[in-house]
């Protein structure tokens, strides 16, 4: 530890203030987020702006499930589950891509490899309008199975992020399987696949998190039927007379966001180690 | 001559494969089988069929009498591009602003990364405050600095009335450029901040030590090692922000939507004049005014344009970037 000696000279208090300051400016919008999302309609919209609330509205949290002109639960429950449909088997592939990549020695993988790197070159918006033009002509619009068939083509990033992990196995596993008799399927379920909780969580995080927080491909395939939670939240929700609802729709804002930011919470170490892996940002 | 040679023995060693092999390499095909297919039905697919409708006047459903009518699309953009219309200026607008909040976001992580990584309190609770932005859905921070911004009743405005009373600037209207820069910085930095974290500490402290004895200060040690260090790392992540920005659709519909803006939102909101970039007026050719046809064309042009701007600037990096670290290791490696 003889180099703190050295370090301790850049670390200033002035250093330890300004970064301070720089951290107050970039969490006070999910300050700001939480404390609208307590205020009464009128303490939001009034100029002088009202700062804090004179009474927490935790009504605002109750009104969002029980109000059932806005329709967060169907919201929520759609919201779910193209999350999970999309996220669980785009895992698996991708997991099962990763170890061929990683760990099966075939003809022609370092061609399929270089593709795969490829592929993330391809801006995701050059496809995306092909693909409806395509899916309305078979019956893939509004339709949830859409992010179920999106899932099952795995993901390149997750891909490589699996194949440097089994990368580090040593040699000798597979060699053991196979003197046993495993085939490279049953070597990956009983030995790779058990001691990967660490990538299958991340993945899991990333993959779920992408569609839980996406609006864009939302917005274009699904129509009201389907609404989800970006759907529904990216616009202002409306009393009968048609006049926007500011703080309940900051109260479902901050329910919407809450499950992604406890994960991240709960699994920060990983993220980071997740992101260092593949360049990926969550 | 030896490369024939070699293909050839190549060649040999597919067709010798044992039986073992031969199982392996099906196991091989079998578990990227599905990645391969959805390569083709997400990738490729859209991609070829993108193209054919570039050359087409396909208009949405006119599939009786859909004709072939060539380069047709493509001069209508570059007649555009001359005569300055709707798609040049959004060109010029997405480069603007592509530049501009690469480099104001590209400044920001880098400098915290930086203090960061120095000997400082905290650390942890640090890092976890300034990702935090980035995990939350879009459709979250859009509501935020909607509300921040407002021209009314925003924060920025309360704070800027401290300062100067009387003071009002319409952020999300007049200034809705600056706006959308402000956004799109906030949420990227939390991401490369990450990456330049694990990029400075990865750099053997015996330089920066070394630099210290010799006087050097904070500032002096951050251009001449810390920089030069990480100047793939930068490269890198310039290129991917770079291109991400260029492709910006969603947050200029959300965060600064035009005329009716409180109405409901929806791919086809067009936003305030200043953020009508260049993947907006793609979609709105497309879906609102139904030219997929010329959409298509406008696509490929930014596709066309975006490989040439990553080749160009992979190429270019090998002149003035400084590569020790082998780029398919982790960042953190060294």
């Amino acid at each position: 530890m003889k180099t703190n000696k050295f370090r301790r000279n850049t670390s200033h208090p002035l250093t330890f203030l300004v970064t301070l300051v720089f951290a107050i400016i970039f969490i006070f919008p999910v300050v700001w987020l939480i404390i609208s999302s307590l205020k009464l309609e009128t303490e939001l919209t009034r100029w002088p702006i009202i700062w804090l609330p004179k009474t927490l509205q935790w009504n605002n949290y109750i009104q969002l499930w029980i109000d059932p002109r806005i329709g967060i639960v169907k919201a929520a429950i759609n919201s779910f589950t193209l999350s999970i449909i999309f996220a669980v088997p785009n895992v698996i592939i991708s997991a099962f891509g990763g170890y061929a990549f990683a760990r099966i020695n075939a003809p022609g993988r370092s061609f399929f490899l270089s593709l795969l790197f490829a592929t993330m070159l391809i801006p995701y918006s050059i496809t995306i309008i092909p693909q409806f033009v395509l899916y309305s002509k078979i019956g893939l619009i509004d339709n949830r199975l859409l992010w179920l068939l999106w899932g099952l083509g795995g993901s390149a990033y997750m891909i490589i992020l699996f194949r440097q992990f089994y990368t580090s196995f040593p040699k000798e596993l597979d060699d053991a399987a196979e003197i046993d008799g495993a085939n490279p399927f049953s070597t990956f379920l009983r030995i790779y696949l058990p001691n990967s909780a660490a990538p299958l969580a991340i993945t899991f995080l990333f993959s779920f998190s992408s569609v839980w927080g996406d609006w864009f491909s939302q917005a274009l395939f699904l129509t009201d039927k389907n609404e989800t939670l970006a759907m529904l939240l990216a616009t202002a929700f409306k009393n009968p007379m048609g006049r926007p609802f500011l703080t309940q729709t900051f109260a479902g804002i901050v329910v919407y966001a809450l499950p992604l930011v406890i994960l991240y919470l709960i699994m920060q170490k990983q993220i980071v180690q997740g992101i260092l892996t593949t360049g990926m940002k969550g | 001559m030896i490369n024939n040679l070699v293909t050839s023995e190549k060649k040999i060693k597919f067709f010798r494969m044992g039986k073992r092999n031969w199982r392996k390499t099906r196991w091989f095909y079998l578990f990227i089988a599905p990645w391969i297919f959805g390569f083709l039905a997400f990738i490729l697919a859209p991609v070829i069929v993108g193209l054919l409708m570039s050359f087409s006047n396909f208009t949405g459903g006119n599939f009786n009498s859909l004709k072939f009518i060539g380069l047709e699309n493509y001069t209508e953009v570059f007649r555009d591009f001359f005569s300055s219309g709707d798609a040049w200026l959004a060109l010029n607008r997405t480069i603007v602003f592509t530049l501009l909040s690469v480099f104001i976001s590209t400044a920001l992580s880098l400098s915290i990364a930086s203090l960061l990584t120095g000997n400082i309190r905290g650390r942890t609770v640090f890092r976890v405050l300034f990702y935090l932005p980035a995990m939350l859905p879009l459709v979250a921070s859009i509501w935020v600095f909607r509300s921040l911004l407002d021209n009314n009743v925003g924060v920025l405005n309360a704070i800027l009335d401290l300062i100067v009373p009387g003071i009002h600037i319409p952020w999300l209207t007049k200034q809705a450029f600056l706006s959308l820069i402000i956004f799109t910085a906030w949420g990227s930095l939390g991401g490369a901040m990450i990456i330049y974290m694990a990029g400075i500490q990865g750099i053997p402290s015996e330089l920066r030590d070394a630099a210290a004895v010799d006087g050097a200060n904070g500032l002096q040690i951050f251009r001449n090692i810390t920089m030069p260090m990480i100047s793939p790392l930068i490269m890198y992540q310039s290129v991917l922000a770079i291109i991400g920005g260029l492709q910006t659709l969603v947050t200029p519909i959300l965060l600064t939507p035009g005329a009716g803006g409180s109405g409901s939102m929806s791919i086809s909101t067009i936003p305030v004049r200043d953020n009508y970039l260049f993947m907006v007026h793609v979609y709105q050719e497309s879906f609102n005014r139904l030219r997929f046809g010329y959409g298509s064309a406008l696509l490929w042009i930014m596709f066309v344009f975006i490989l040439i701007l990553t080749f160009f600037l992979i190429r270019m990096s090998k002149k003035w970037v400084y590569y020790e670290v082998d780029p398919d290791s982790k960042p953190g490696d060294k």
